[in-house]
């Protein structure tokens, strides 16, 4: 993954600030319901977050705080009814990879021991082969763009 | 010698009244203290660039925004236009705000041709609002600055209409409140249906105007449940805007117009809440 494509958003569902307020929040005037498999998310993730240095077997250190609390934001951004559990993986050298496959699209996150997320936009064409849609990265300030990206998934943009 | 071009002085030392509810773990995760002038004539473009080499060396991040739009029409019933007046702008310039962030970026200056705003954000659940008393004299001195660099630009000393204080809280879904059901629970001017009719909301959005009796001026309180984009947690945003007219263009009257926005803010976020809610915040006075 890599590179540093700028996200599509498509009709863009975040209010910028409108005053004199600079943090940034999304006025909703509803409540969300938390998705059936947000449980198992939080539950996969904390199986993770007590992974032993070596988990691998080849020396990588435990799963970092930033990239579980990257997981967890991100799974609070995307969390939408329709969906099901994703993979949720240890990667070796501290980061956690989420994948969702839906029909002919995949979306795979990955987080760096950092906390930056990079994402791999792909879709399976009629011969099996898999092209690139997109591949990019989101910082931890964007990483609410992540829904725009699972609206891809399911075939909402 | 008081250097003019780089203020370092506070005219006054604000204490906090001893009256003034206080609370020791507030939700507030940012403060507004700004002030709205008349338009300056000659302000123009290559003075945002100006203005940031001044402030640069504490404040080395910026960042571009639409203009904010004037308050003075809206929010003291006197210079009203009526929304119906047909109204023909030639726009010579494209109307900007430019932010200036400090290292940290919990410091913010925002200044536009007829405003200069200073917030205070939090950033980490762990951060401490520093309160009022600590950030009054700060930007009392980058507004003694702003003036200092108009003066140095032949520009003239603003005519401040209108001073502004807000303090936005996010009320995090999941310890005071779980559904909209429980929002008597965080507001105390929220009371459960008296007959059990009506079932719990699909959707909330509460907006408040309370006039401010000892200056011409207006409290506004809104409660929106929001997503908040740091973290993406709900929560429910409560802000609470002052906004009123000083007695005077003296700076100690500027002064004292903002800091009565800060006490209508505070004694009404305190009576606009609810006991339950004030105990989780932990309220001392």
């Amino acid at each position: 993954m890599g590179g540093s494509a700028a996200l599509s958003q498509g009709s863009t569902k975040w209010n910028p600030p409108a005053s004199s307020q600079a943090s940034s929040v999304t006025i909703t005037q509803t409540l969300s319901r938390q998705a059936p498999w947000m449980q198992q998310a939080s539950s996969r993730l904390n199986e993770l977050r007590h992974l032993a240095p070596d988990w691998d077997g080849y020396k990588s250190p435990k799963i970092s705080d930033q990239a579980l609390t990257s997981a967890e934001v991100l799974l609070n951004a995307i969390n939408r009814e329709g969906l099901t559990l994703p993979r949720i993986l240890p990667v070796s050298g501290g980061g956690i990879a989420l994948e969702w496959k839906c029909g002919q699209r995949s979306v795979d996150f990955e987080i760096l021991p950092s906390g930056l997320v990079e994402y791999l936009r792909t879709e399976e064409n009629s011969d099996r082969s898999e092209s690139t849609i997109e591949e990019g990265d989101l910082s931890v300030a964007r990483l609410y763009e992540a829904r725009f990206i699972i609206e891809w998934l399911v075939g909402i943009s | 010698m008081n250097d003019i071009t780089n203020p370092r002085t506070v005219s006054s030392v604000t204490t906090r009244p001893r009256s003034l509810p206080d609370f020791d773990d507030p939700p507030v995760v940012e403060t507004v203290m700004g002030l709205e002038f008349v338009r300056l004539k000659g302000w123009s473009i290559p003075h945002f660039g100006l203005l940031w080499s001044k402030f640069k060396s504490e404040y080395p991040h910026f960042d571009v925004q639409p203009a904010l739009q004037s308050n003075v029409d809206v929010q003291v019933g006197v210079e009203v236009r009526t929304a119906s007046a047909p109204t023909v702008s030639v726009m010579a310039l494209p109307s900007l705000r430019c932010w200036f962030f400090d290292e940290s970026r919990t410091s913010l200056i925002q200044v536009q041709e007829d405003r200069f705003l200073h917030n205070w954000i939090k950033k980490g659940s762990q951060e401490k609002y520093p309160h009022y008393e600590n950030i009054r004299p700060k930007f009392e001195i980058e507004w003694q600055r702003f003036c200092a660099f108009l003066s140095e630009q032949n520009l003239a000393t603003p005519v401040v209409q209108h001073c502004e204080v807000t303090y936005v809280n996010h009320i995090e879904r999941g310890a005071a409140w779980r559904t909209f059901d429980d929002l008597a629970d965080v507001v105390s001017v929220w009371s459960k249906p008296s007959t059990g009719f009506l079932p719990s909301p699909d959707a909330v959005n509460l907006s408040v105007k309370y006039p401010m009796q000892e200056t011409d001026g207006t409290l506004t309180i809104t409660l929106e449940p929001a997503i908040r984009h740091t973290d993406q947690k709900e929560v429910l945003q409560l802000r609470l805007s002052a906004h009123a007219r000083p007695a005077s263009q003296n700076l100690e009257d500027i002064l004292k117009c903002l800091d009565i926005g800060r006490d209508w803010i505070v004694r009404g976020f305190t009576d606009f809440t609810s006991s339950k809610a004030h105990s989780l915040w932990k309220r001392s006075i």
